[in-house]
């Protein structure tokens, strides 16, 4: 019986073998440098865009934060306007009350005499002697 | 109260001051005051031959160029004829001259017909006349206006008061320490009484002024009665039976003026052009005796022909407090 011997890899396949590894390294190396760039430039190319984002983000934050107020604001109002409102409901009443007076008023009005015969009173005329004056006007010739 | 006195523009000048020293300020107002009419005379005066407006009318209608006190003179003469519709017009002195009111003779023509303005300016500045012009009362006005506001400048705070011969401004009150104290003026009987037809009191400020037939009035052969207050639409002695106007107003020249335009209006037509100019306005009738108007009314404190009212008769109808004593 004879014994198989094991196949023996000849040495340029190593040759072979190593060359190409070596070979491919190189080309994933230089592959990963060109990536490597072109995701550099990329990230500096979507630098502005991604800030303005950021800024977009922000001025939304301090709109919510107005409309926030806002609407307090406005609940604050709507609250006033209902407590005017019962307000206005009483003087309207009160308006109403006045009316009345006014047309009894105008009522009397109609009832009283056209004029009325008053009493001679002392004001500011006198009917005595001539008040002391400071001057006297009179034709002064022009 | 303080009292310079003088003469200027052909009357008595007065000028009164209601408290204070009577220093340096008086005299110093006093100075301002005089030296107010003594512009207006030098530029205004149809008795002086060297005045402006004596140049201006010898000038015929050919433009000249004026001082600026001429200039708002004649432009206020002007703006007073369209407001109160010719009655003030100062081109008279062509028919003042024919009826004896000669001052120094300047009248070269009659008043233009239609609505001719009394001034023309060329675009070089100089003023032309469209007639001879007086401006006699106006610049006796506009002289106490000067006057007024150059003596509040000296007499700061005090009341004062300065009398024209019978034109009067005021400024403050006479008492300054009575808030409710006023000027009182006396309404002199232009008929010829010597007993004032009334009083009244001026607010602060105010002026009051007085047009009357009184001066040079005259009765000619025919019978006709003869006065400066003539009536430019007629050129003859205008008012009727009207002898005197007297008009209370904030402004002195302005006060004259309104003295024309009543007067002219007549016994008839001044009661209603007085009031709906609200003007506080009193007129004597020789028919109708004193008339005024509700604003007049106001001012007026006391009145001659109501003195039949005496106190004592009131008093029988309508008891009078006791801490009021009777008089006359």
């Amino acid at each position: 019986m004879t014994e198989r011997q094991p196949a023996r890899i000849p040495a340029h396949v190593f040759v072979m073998l190593s060359a190409s590894t070596a070979v491919y390294a190189l080309a994933l190396a230089g592959i990963a440098g060109v990536q490597s760039r072109d995701d550099a430039a990329l990230a500096a190319a979507r630098g502005p865009a991604t800030r303005a984002i950021e800024q977009v983000a922000a001025g939304h934050d301090q709109l919510g934060d107005r409309l926030d107020r806002a609407r307090a604001a406005y609940a604050a109002a709507a609250e006033s306007y209902r407590a005017i409102g019962g307000a206005l409901g009483t003087l309207e009443g009160q308006l109403g009350d006045l009316g009345t007076v006014v047309a009894g008023i105008d009522g009397v009005s109609r009832s009283l005499p056209a004029s009325v015969r008053l009493p001679a009173i002392r004001g500011s005329v006198s009917g005595g002697g001539v008040p002391a004056t400071h001057a006297t006007t009179r034709a002064s010739g022009g | 109260m303080h009292v310079r006195a003088g003469r200027a523009l052909g009357s008595p000048l007065r000028l009164l001051v209601a408290a204070g020293d009577d220093g340096p300020a008086v005299d110093e107002a006093w100075s301002e005051v005089l030296r107010a009419f003594e512009d207006v005379n030098r530029a205004m005066s149809r008795y002086r031959v060297d005045s402006e407006l004596t140049r201006l009318n010898r000038m015929r209608g050919r433009p000249a160029r004026i001082s600026p006190l001429l200039l708002a003179a004649l432009t206020m003469a002007e703006r007073a004829r369209r407001i109160t519709a010719g009655r003030f017009d100062p081109r008279v002195v062509v028919d003042l001259e024919r009826l004896g009111f000669a001052a120094e003779p300047q009248a070269w023509s009659g008043r233009p017909p239609g609505d001719e303005p009394v001034i023309r300016r060329a675009p070089d500045g100089c003023v032309a006349l469209s007639g001879p012009v007086d401006l006699g009362g106006l610049g006796k006005g506009i002289a106490l206006r000067l006057a007024r506001r150059a003596a509040a400048r000296r007499l700061a705070g005090t009341g004062f008061l300065i009398d024209a011969g019978g034109d009067i401004v005021t400024l403050g009150r006479p008492d300054t320490t009575d808030p409710a104290s006023r000027w009182s003026i006396a309404l002199e009987d232009e008929s010829g009484g010597s007993v004032p037809i009334a009083t009244c009191e001026l607010p602060e400020a105010w002026a009051i002024a007085t047009s009357s037939t009184r001066l040079g009035r005259r009765v000619d052969e025919s019978g006709r009665v003869i006065h400066h207050l003539l009536d430019p639409r007629t050129r003859e002695p205008g008012g009727g039976t009207l002898i005197a106007v007297t008009v209370a107003f904030p402004d002195p020249a302005w006060a004259e003026v309104w003295t024309k335009d009543l007067f002219l209006e007549g016994p008839q037509g001044i009661g209603p052009r007085a009031r709906a100019r609200g003007l506080a306005a009193w007129w004597l009738d020789a028919d109708a005796g004193l008339s005024m108007t509700p604003a007049a009314r106001q001012l007026t404190t006391w009145v001659r022909s109501e003195t039949e009212l005496s106190p004592r008769a009131a008093s029988a109808a309508f008891p009078l407090p006791s801490r009021s004593p009777a008089r006359g």
